[in-house]
């Protein structure tokens, strides 16, 4: 690399993060998860490696749950987005949420919004995922405290949940 | 000591944890999440070489690179120009057995050679993490790479090339024994000689280290944002090298992602203060992963064990010779060596023990510690020792441990040795016969003894393993808690320890709200942040449950005194005649008359009773000094079928019996010992640290070095037992290390078990390719 690659090219984009339809100028070499931690500092979403491999960062992008280290900021150009702070609230957590918290599916929480949007994605695809299945989807999504079975038990818990119509801020029941 | 045990409303319930609504919806508060106004980025350039003399640095091409602000080099920055401080320092040994530690300094930028591949050589400030990063590659290195000493049996080859020329490669030593061991060989049917060892891997949390350090100069004073597990050890060596009152150095610790050991200080700890204060900007350093795989490792460790017995399956004699291999750098003294001297014997009698072991210097990573910090080292000692014994006897191994265990009648039970504290080890109950026999219970070992027969005939391979554990937790020397009740009746506790997974706000808001008897919703902890409390002691060893755990009790005790003693004078009555019940304090003899806490922390203010009450104010301090650290337990089982074609190992029942005492909350206990049991799996079948003979890294990244994924782990039969500590309080025992200790040596068993043909598993980790030789050796 040469030092002039500091001065990248800079282009505009539009994307709707969370619902929200926004302009933002970026350089070239801007990957997606930098792009949302330090423009709109959505800070939900985690860096955890340098390689693509441990899922702390992944979004929701078209529809489908994708690496935001592994995608540049101008490849989302026209885009929706979606993250962690765009998926429950405080007040009204998505039954995803409520699952992981329910089940004890998070210890030092630098793991889950990723394992959230991963799961968020496996029940939208598959929605009454086996335990085998779940446990196949998330192996992009590295988690060093749980262990995984609380995890495993609270995306199968919220497909459940979503299956018989929960939403996001209505009790699960469980 | 426990008068006030009672029947317990909150303490140990599975409630909700408070920090999940916050980490749940994106708005926790990480290192990298901090961004301040005109704030630098750090980056370093490290040595790519294991061993070599750095003969020139020219700075010339990365100061011209667009947004560099600055390049260090040794001697450039005078606050840097220290060894890093040592955990423990020389001649503050409280070590027992400890007879010989030499330090060598560890500088912040390598002096004249570098010593491990990955070791800081400069360091940049930018105006960008890029211009950082770009600055970083443009700084021009000479080196003279010198020969690499690889291994611990390579340092201490006479000849070898020294690790750091001042100081022999061998650094510590340390001894002790028990019984008479010679009498114990004369005595023996037989004996066994074998190498055991653990490899080198890493804590590996899926956050990285970081710091923000900020320098107000109109203060003169420094916050910074870190990671450290031990931030008050961050507060006082950044005052030291900053030469200023440690007050003034304030280290705020929010959300930590996983620690586990190895976030401890390091370089860019002094570099990014030091450069925060010389260029009055913020600094941020932010370590990626491939630095992490590069920055601290943990274990490495063999041990040649000399084993006597007798043909009855009973223990005579164990002869220990350990040899750890701590890398370039070691700040930690022989506290893990110490701690595998100290569990080795388990729940085992053994009527002689000697031990002996050796810290060794390597151009690799430095050591750290991680869960388990040399017990699961010990563990894989003991129970491979009486697989080994099970073997030679024909005796089955779940009957030769019931021959050596400690009877429930003995405890509590001690075994002669001295606790690194310099107090004399004391089991302080449980009942480990029980506990084997319901693991094996709830494993269902005899069927498992049956279908391995039947599975053979098929020429399919099962096996069984057992490891038990013991976790001396709880080491002090203190921990402290302040709590406050404000005049609306909510509830504060202020902690010195912070948090990196441990739910501190949901486990001690429960000890709070039972023993100030207030509803568990109006209490809120807050850590980790060292201007609340004066000092603590640090998140690690699983010290924090027993030594916070009781502070905060201490307090509410406290506390709930001090309202007695507030509302008699209010209500003008004796202090006998106060009652306490639902956040109000009233006449016993006329329930009507009284007070709310909310009532009373308003009349805290300016009430002249509290003279002599401590000042105004509802609140109340303790701290808990432990005597010496209590004793949790564990046993797992594993039932196992290895695939001969490809060495690869499959689970087929997992049970866990654990003791940790009494419960802050069942389901975080249960979440520590899960999680906690997977790092013991990734340690047993995959993850190590691999560095070839010339002290290359090759293990750098996830994809070399396998840590357990979502579809590598079992379900786990768990049963936890609760035996209270007489040895404080509250009757907790420490939870973290239940779970890491015992999967090395329950799959070694295993595996050795499903292969039969009199192999011998001595090392780990099994990974397939290794199980697969140790299966084409045995034929
Ligand atoms: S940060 Fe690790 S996969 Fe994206
Ligand atoms: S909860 Fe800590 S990494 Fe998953």
């Amino acid at each position: 690399m040469t030092t002039k690659a500091v001065e990248g090219e800079r282009h505009t984009i539009q994307v709707t993060v969370n619902g929200k339809r926004q302009a933002a100028e970026v350089d070239s070499h801007t990957l997606l998860v930098e792009f949302l931690r330090e423009s709109f500092r959505l800070t939900g979403t985690h860096v955890g490696c340098d390689t693509s491999q441990c899922g702390a960062c992944v979004v929701e992008f078209e529809g489908n749950s994708v690496k935001s280290c592994t995608m540049l900021a101008v490849q989302a150009d026209g885009g929706r987005i979606t993250t962690i702070e765009g998926v429950g609230s405080r007040e009204a957590l998505h039954p995803m949420q409520e699952a992981f918290t329910e089940c004890h599916a998070l210890q030092c929480g630098y793991c889950t919004p990723g394992m959230v949007m991963s799961a968020c994605d496996l029940v939208r695809k598959n929605p009454s995922p086996s335990e085998a299945e779940i446990r196949d989807w998330l192996d992009g999504n590295l988690c060093r405290c749980t262990g995984y079975n609380n995890i495993v038990r609270a995306v199968s818990e919220a497909a459940q949940a979503l299956a018989s119509g929960a939403q996001a801020g209505v009790k699960s029941g469980a | 000591m426990r008068s006030e045990m009672k029947a317990l409303k909150v303490l140990g319930q599975p409630l909700r944890r408070k920090e999940d609504l916050r980490l749940l919806t994106g708005a926790g508060r990480f290192v990298d999440d901090v961004k301040l106004e005109s704030m630098l980025y750090l980056a370093t350039v490290r040595s790519p070489y294991a061993h070599a003399r750095i003969l020139a640095i020219d700075k010339s091409e990365a100061l011209a690179v667009a947004g560099v602000v600055d390049v260090i080099v040794p001697g450039d920055c005078p606050e840097l120009d220290r060894p890093l401080p040592e955990v423990l320092e020389p001649g503050t040994l409280s070590n027992p057995y400890c007879d010989l530690h030499l330090t060598n300094p560890h500088h912040v930028l390598a002096r004249g050679k570098a010593t491990f591949q990955g070791e800081p050589v400069a360091m940049v400030v930018a105006e960008s993490k890029l211009a950082a990063a770009l600055g970083a590659e443009a700084v021009h290195v000479e080196y003279e790479e010198l020969p690499a000493v690889h291994s611990a049996e390579d340092a201490m080859r006479p000849g070898a090339p020294r690790v750091h020329d001042a100081n022999p490669n061998i650094i510590g030593h340390l001894k002790t024994a028990i019984g008479d061991l010679d009498a114990a060989f004369r005595k023996a049917d037989f004996v066994i000689e074998e190498r055991l060892a653990i490899q080198r891997l890493a804590s590996m949390p899926i956050e990285g280290r970081g710091i923000v350090a900020s320098w107000d100069a109109r203060r003169e004073e420094m916050t910074v944002w870190s990671t450290d597990q031990v931030p008050y050890r961050l507060r006082d060596a950044l005052a030291r090298m900053l030469d200023i009152h440690y007050d003034r150095v304030r280290i705020i610790s929010g959300d930590v992602g996983g620690a586990f050991g190895g976030k401890g200080l390091i370089a860019e700890d002094l570099a990014a203060a030091a450069l925060s204060r010389r260029l009055h900007r913020p600094v941020k350093w932010i370590e990626s992963r491939s630095e992490n795989f590069v920055s601290a490792h943990a274990r490495d460790q063999y041990h040649d064990v000399r084993v006597a017995a007798r043909n009855d399956g009973t223990l005579l004699g164990i002869d220990l010779k350990i040899v750890k291999d701590v890398g370039a750098y070691n700040h930690y003294e022989m506290v893990q060596t110490t701690n595998t001297v100290n569990h080795v014997l388990s729940h085992y009698k053994v009527p002689a023990f000697r031990a002996e072991g050796w810290c060794v210097v390597t151009n690799k990573v430095q050591m750290r510690p991680t869960r388990g910090a040399g017990r699961p080292e010990a563990s894989f000692v003991m129970d491979r020792v009486l697989d080994f014994v099970a073997a030679r006897t024909g005796i089955d191994p779940l009957e030769v441990r019931l021959r050596n265990i400690i009877p429930a009648e003995e405890m509590p039970y001690s075994n002669g040795l001295t606790y690194r504290d310099n107090v004399a080890i004391s089991y302080d109950g449980g009942d480990y016969p029980r506990m084997l026999r319901l693991a094996a219970e709830r494993l269902g070992y005899a069927d498992w003894r049956k279908r391995q027969a039947d599975a053979r005939k098929d020429g399919r391979l099962i096996g069984i393993g057992i490891s038990s554990s013991l976790e001396a937790g709880g080491v002090g020397p203190c921990e402290g808690a302040r709590i406050t009740i404000d005049d609306k009746g909510r509830v504060s506790v202020y902690l010195g320890v912070n948090s990196h997974g441990q739910s501190h706000e949901t486990t001690f808001a429960q000890v709070c709200a039972e023993y100030l008897e207030v509803p568990y919703e109006s209490v809120r902890v807050v850590a980790g942040d060292t201007a609340l409390m004066r000092y603590g002691y640090g998140t690690g060893a699983s010290r924090v449950g027993v030594n916070a755990g009781n502070a905060v009790m201490l307090a509410a005790l406290a506390l709930k005194q001090k309202i007695r003693a507030l509302a008699a004078h209010v209500l003008g009555v004796g202090e006998d005649d106060v009652r306490l019940e639902a956040q109000r304090a009233f006449v016993a003899s006329d329930p009507d008359r009284g007070r709310t806490f909310a009532q009373l922390a308003q009349a805290a203010r300016a009430n002249k009773r509290m003279i002599d009450l401590g000042g105004p104010g509802l609140t109340a301090t303790e701290f808990f000094y432990p005597e010496t650290v209590t004793w949790s337990s564990a046993v797992h089982m594993v039932a196992v079928e290895v695939d001969p074609g490809t060495g690869i190992v499959g689970v087929l029942k997992y049970a866990i019996v654990h003791d940790c005492g009494v419960p802050m909350n069942s389901a975080v206990v249960d979440g520590q010992l899960q999680g906690g049991t997977v790092q013991g799996i990734g340690a047993a079948l995959g993850e190590e640290m691999v560095y070839d003979v010339s002290g290359q890294l090759l293990t750098g990244s996830f994809m070399d070095y396998p840590m357990p994924r979502a579809a590598d782990v079992p379900p786990f039969e768990i049963e936890h037992l609760v035996t209270p500590t007489p040895k404080n309080p509250l009757g907790v025992r420490a939870a973290g290390e239940g779970g890491p200790v015992s999967p090395p040596a329950a799959f070694a068993g295993a595996v050795e078990d499903a292969i039969g043909k009199r192999c011998r598993i001595t090392r780990m980790p099994l990974t397939p390719q290794r199980v697969f030789e140790i299966i084409r050796d045995a034929k």
